[in-house]
């Protein structure tokens, strides 16, 4: 490593600033990567990528078409409850047992609390 | 109602936050148990782990629709109309307002699954415990959410139909 900078050293400006050159590139490189990796770990972007290892969707559904509704239009009994339909059936996508606390509860992790009793 | 929702939401995470850091004094059958099965637990809530990505990615797509498409659009009809409805704007924002507040709870949530997986519960069963802990209560603050939502969208079509006279006569 110190022949190469002696011989930097000796011809010249050229090879130096190459030297430095090739040096700041891949320190800007590392630095912009780290910021990027931060920010996506600290954003919660992380937590909507599942193509992570072991991430993989669990149910490929087909997607269902979900039903429009225009901003423009007027606002008969008809075109209400047309909105109603549309806005029923999202709704029922965000209903149901989720994030219930069943799943970490003691008895679903097979963690006993109290000595068994001993016959 | 707004300061019953932000209570029964927030309550959770401040309790949690509270004991981050702390170590729950455990019986020893919970620490035997939990030395035992320690390849185990932690299997289950990577599982866990996964299923509630796919719930929140799941989730997160409803409410953008329910937000940007349906309320947004809604409300833009309505005024064009010349029926402008306070109540259901007032409704939109706090879709949009809970709807952060359940990112960010899930983000919190998330985090603190891969904290607590670091965790080695051979080690620290102590630590750990208390990590699980603390995670329920973070994933009850997500839950908390997500209903207040969901009880937001009740009010928002129980407006839309008393305002407009839309649904079932």
């Amino acid at each position: 490593m110190n022949k190469f900078w002696q011989k930097v050293a000796e011809n010249g400006k050229g090879e130096r600033n190459l030297a430095i050159l090739g040096i700041g590139t891949v320190t800007i490189a590392i630095v912009l990567t780290i910021v990027n990796i931060w920010i996506y770990q600290t954003d919660g972007t992380i937590q909507l990528d599942l193509s992570r290892p072991g991430y993989e969707p669990e149910n490929i559904e087909a997607e269902e078409e979900r039903g429009t509704w225009s901003a423009t239009g007027d606002l008969s009994r008809e075109s209400v409850d047309e909105f109603l339909v549309i806005w029923d059936a999202e709704n029922k996508r965000i209903r149901g047992d989720i994030f219930r606390a069943a799943p970490l509860s003691d008895e679903s992790l097979g963690i006993r609390t109290e000595e068994l009793e001993e016959e | 109602m707004k300061k019953i929702l932000v209570i029964l939401v927030g309550l959770p995470v401040v309790m949690a936050v509270m004991m981050t850091g702390s170590v729950l004094a455990i019986n020893e059958t919970i620490e035997n148990s939990v030395v035992d099965n320690c390849v185990g637990i932690k299997a289950q809530i990577r599982r866990l782990q996964i299923s509630d990505a796919n719930s929140r990615i799941a989730l997160g797509r409803s409410y953008d629709r329910i937000s940007g498409e349906l309320m947004t659009n809604f409300n833009t009809r309505a005024e064009i109309n010349g029926q402008k409805n306070e109540e259901l704007i007032r409704l939109a924002r706090e879709f949009t307002r809970f709807a952060q507040f359940f990112r960010e709870s899930y983000r919190q949530y998330d985090n603190e699954i891969g904290r607590v997986l670091s965790i080695d519960c051979v080690v620290r069963p102590s630590a750990f415990y208390a990590g699980l802990e603390r995670l329920r209560l973070l994933r009850a603050g997500v839950r908390g959410n997500s209903d207040a939502i969901i009880e937001i969208t009740n009010m928002f079509r129980e407006e839309v139909e008393t305002a407009f006279g839309g649904g079932d006569e």
